[in-house]
């Protein structure tokens, strides 16, 4: 099951919250738990029982582990062990195995960090039952965001709520809904502008090669931060505060402060439990930069098992490192500029990421820099010819010549409104306050991205 | 501390914000149901002009809430047929619901359906393409299938009225229509291409390239148990199983050029030996009516009937239509094995390489 599907939206979401909320009222601590882990599991197996299947391996493993991690002698050996088995399991999954589990990246850096925290003794309650949740929990667990235990479990504990489950809910509503438009109505629309470019990269003028690579510098947001804004909205209404994911990634004026905005739970699992043990910078310049490096080429290969992936995070960790180089230079540098340049390599990094092989980025980067052609193509401009357009121009016959498919400006349109809305609308979900304005905004997401579902396109980082 | 004038308590906020979207979604979806442009849930509403123009989202909604005696089915080869030929000659009311390219299995499907769903179901008219015989019986020609439409299951025709890019292609359309002046299009004119190509030797040759020769093919015994699995479960089981219902089978007339092409690939003995075994089969039953127009060389090499090696034009579309009323192009148990003696005689001797003399 997605989020962006019927049966979630339409029934899985409302039966949960409901049912959820009146069971916290019967103050049965493990029949809440007992029910979330239930509608968890429920959501991956619908999915693919596979998946489920591993997902239940993966809890038995782990669990049994964790269990000896506190032998006084063999401690430490049995976390490494714990820790190369969910290594191991993902690199064999990835390299050898010619099937898809869904979430499967995501909970094995869970299981990791439950492994590290409970060696560290910062786990107290061990339960199964609070096992299970955590690492079963439904709205993170296809994409996040990366968690500790304690900040899904304590949220059951509260005796006392600060907030009232409709605050809860309102809020949630609202962030659900602005999620769910950013990935159906955004994402998935630059999705198929994207899609045609790296299709026809051999036909592509430079125009539409700097199109195609602004196009998913933007698909990937929106796809990304929409789920990320889906989840934290459906655990919100269920009365669990995840935390935010993305900051306004593309308004960062270098890469350390890229990362801090993007996929916020990956950069801080990979400083806590990769980047700190291999000793930070408490090791000097040289070690420092080496470490980051380590850190970056584990980021690109945890995202996918093409050498594409290791090169996007190579390029990351060789910009992180010269950035620390020249840190006192680049404060001194006019903020445009700053921004301009992060901005450009991060755009030029994602070309490796969307790549389907190594060759390909490299022509597109060709393509870029050829400077000839400078036609955008029907066939790219048809991809934002959505249904919303054909009924405008169907419907009001003067501005036919505006909305039709060959003045290029429907697409344009979408782009300009998608540039803005990636640096005007803000990511973080601050005070909420319930408007009229929101409400109709919300109302008006769910309704039009709801009749959007029935050309769903998968999420991005779900094949991680 | 003040609060702005827009600021709502939390529960007015939810139930505010659901009751928009559900109005919205209500409203969207009810407009699709009453308009019903793929007749899912009811047949044409009062008032509703509808063009009819895709097959796979439309038949099966005309299949199942129209009101019919007589269901004209096949594929491109049916799709010129004029129902209202039949209905004149048989004090029928027919539909015509054709699939281009599809298999056997896909046009039955249909069949089954309209056995179904209607009662009074009197004529089953339908076109067996030559083609298609050795098949797998349960092939399918085509892969993006709206099942949502053809099943039974009321949870998922959210696809169907909560679909903007369907509300746009369907039901849009048909206020466009309307608008515009339009009349319900007729079964008659449904999916009738025939004045949209060019027809002649020219035209059949722009789009036929002649093959080189290949070694003569036997009919196998894998090819047998193909096509008689084929033959049996999706032409003569509905025939069995509805004996009240008079089966109208046509095997359309390919040009020349198609017997030119078969000759070719050495696969002319393989083709008219399978077609044997299935007429044998066919006329052992009472309520099937096979017509064959294979030996009918006025028309089978009348290259100006032709727009491509198979798809002929009206005039032919017409007349067989008009021929299922007579027996002149019946075949039955009487005259089965002279049909196929005069098919051997004629496409085995013919001078194919005479067609491609200037």
């Amino acid at each position: 099951m997605e989020f962006n599907s019927y049966l979630f939206i339409l029934a899985m979401l409302p039966i949960t919250v409901i049912v959820f909320r009146l069971l916290q009222k019967c103050n049965n601590r493990y029949l809440s738990i007992a029910f979330l882990v239930i509608a968890s599991l429920f959501f991956v197996g619908n999915r693919d029982l596979y998946s489920l299947a591993f997902l239940l391996a993966s809890i038995v493993v782990n669990y049994a582990i964790a269990g000896f991690l506190k032998h006084p002698k063999y401690g430490k050996l049995i976390l490494a062990f714990g820790i190369a088995v969910n290594v191991g399991t993902l690199a064999v999954v990835r390299y050898f195995v010619d099937r898809m589990f869904i979430g499967i990246s995501f909970v094995t850096f869970q299981q990791i960090i439950f492994l590290v925290d409970s060696y560290k003794g910062l786990i107290d309650d061990k339960s199964v039952a609070n096992y299970i949740f955590y690492i079963t929990y439904f709205p993170k667990y296809v994409q996040g965001p990366i968690v500790k235990y304690d900040t899904v479990v304590s949220c059951l504990n509260k005796e006392e709520r600060e907030k009232s489950a409709a605050d809860e809910i309102s809020c949630g509503l609202y962030y659900f809904a602005i999620g769910l438009a950013k990935k159906v109505l955004l994402a998935d629309v630059l999705a198929k502008g994207v899609s045609y470019g790296w299709n026809n990269l051999e036909n592509l003028s430079s125009a539409e090669a700097v199109i195609t690579i602004l196009l998913f510098t933007l698909q990937i947001y929106f796809d990304f931060s929409g789920y990320s804004h889906m989840a934290i909205g459906v655990s919100k209404m269920i009365g669990i505060d995840l935390p935010d994911n993305f900051d306004n990634p593309y308004i960062a004026k270098d890469i350390s402060d890229f990362w801090g905005r993007w996929h916020i739970s990956l950069t801080n699992f990979l400083r806590e439990y990769i980047y700190i043990p291999l000793g930070g910078n408490r090791k000097g310049l040289i070690r420092t930069l080496i470490n980051i490096l380590i850190v970056y080429i584990i980021s690109g290969a945890w995202h996918g098992a093409a050498i594409t992936f290791v090169i996007w995070g190579l390029l990351h960790g060789v910009a992180s490192c010269i950035h620390r180089v020249i840190k006192p230079i680049w404060k001194k540098v006019p903020g445009i500029i700053q921004w301009a340049c992060t901005f450009g390599f991060v755009n030029f990094a994602w070309i490796f990421f969307r790549a389907p092989s190594v060759e390909a980025a490299f022509m597109m980067i060709k393509k870029v820099f050829a400077f000839e052609q400078f036609y955008t193509s029907e066939a790219l401009k048809t991809c934002f010819h959505t249904a919303e357009i054909s009924f405008l121009a169907g419907r009001f016959a003067g501005f036919n010549d505006w909305l039709s498919v060959n003045s290029g400006k429907p697409m344009y349109a979408f782009v300009l409104v998608a540039i803005l809305l990636m640096f005007l609308a803000k990511d973080k979900m601050e005070k909420f306050r319930p408007t009229i304005w929101r409400s109709i905004l919300a109302g008006s997401c769910l309704f039009f991205s709801i009749i959007s579902l029935s050309t769903v396109v998968g999420f991005i980082y779900e094949n991680f | 501390m003040k609060t702005s004038k827009t600021t709502m308590k939390s529960k007015s906020f939810i139930i505010c914000t659901l009751l928009i979207s559900a109005v919205l979604l209500v409203g969207f979806a009810g407009i699709t149901v009453y308009v019903d442009p793929l007749f899912h849930f009811h047949g044409p509403s009062k008032g509703i002009q509808y063009p009819l123009y895709d097959e796979r989202y439309m038949n099966d909604g005309i299949v199942r809430h129209y009101q019919y005696d007589c269901i004209m089915t096949g594929t491109s080869l049916t799709e010129n047929f004029n129902p209202s030929i039949f209905d004149e000659q048989f004090g029928t009311n027919t539909v015509k619901v054709p699939f281009s390219g599809a298999s056997y299995k896909e046009v039955n499907d249909i069949v089954e359906k309209a056995l179904k769903e209607q009662s009074n179901l009197k004529y089953v008219v339908r076109g067996l393409d030559g083609n298609k015989l050795i098949s797998d019986k349960d092939s399918m020609n085509y892969e993006d299938y709206p099942d949502y439409l053809y099943d039974n299951n009321l949870f998922n025709d959210v696809k169907y009225v909560l679909n903007k890019d369907l509300y746009v292609k369907y039901t849009e359309y048909v206020f466009a229509f309307m608008r515009l002046g339009g009349n319900s299009t007729t079964f008659d004119t449904y999916k009738n291409w025939a004045g949209l190509y060019e027809y002649g030797r020219d035209a059949i040759l722009s789009g036929y390239e002649r093959p080189d020769i290949e070694e003569e093919k036997e009919l196998s015994e894998e090819d047998v148990e193909l096509l008689m699995g084929n033959l049996m479960q999706n032409v003569i089981s509905p025939a069995v199983n509805h004996p009240d219902v008079e089966f109208y089978y046509i095997v359309p007339p390919y040009s020349i050029f198609f017997y030119d092409d078969l000759s070719r690939h050495g696969e002319l003995n393989r083709y008219i030996d399978a077609w044997q075994i299935a007429f044998n089969e066919m006329v052992k039953y009472s309520n099937i009516h096979l017509y064959s127009y294979s030996t009918k060389p006025e028309i089978v090499e009348n290259l100006n009937y032709y727009m491509d090696i198979v798809h002929y034009n009206q005039e032919v579309s017409n007349y067989i239509i008009e021929s299922l009323a007579g027996s002149e192009d019946q075949i039955t148990q009487k005259n089965v094995a002279q049909h196929f003696a005069r098919m051997r005689d004629h496409y085995l001797r013919f001078d194919y390489d005479a067609l491609f003399d200037e």
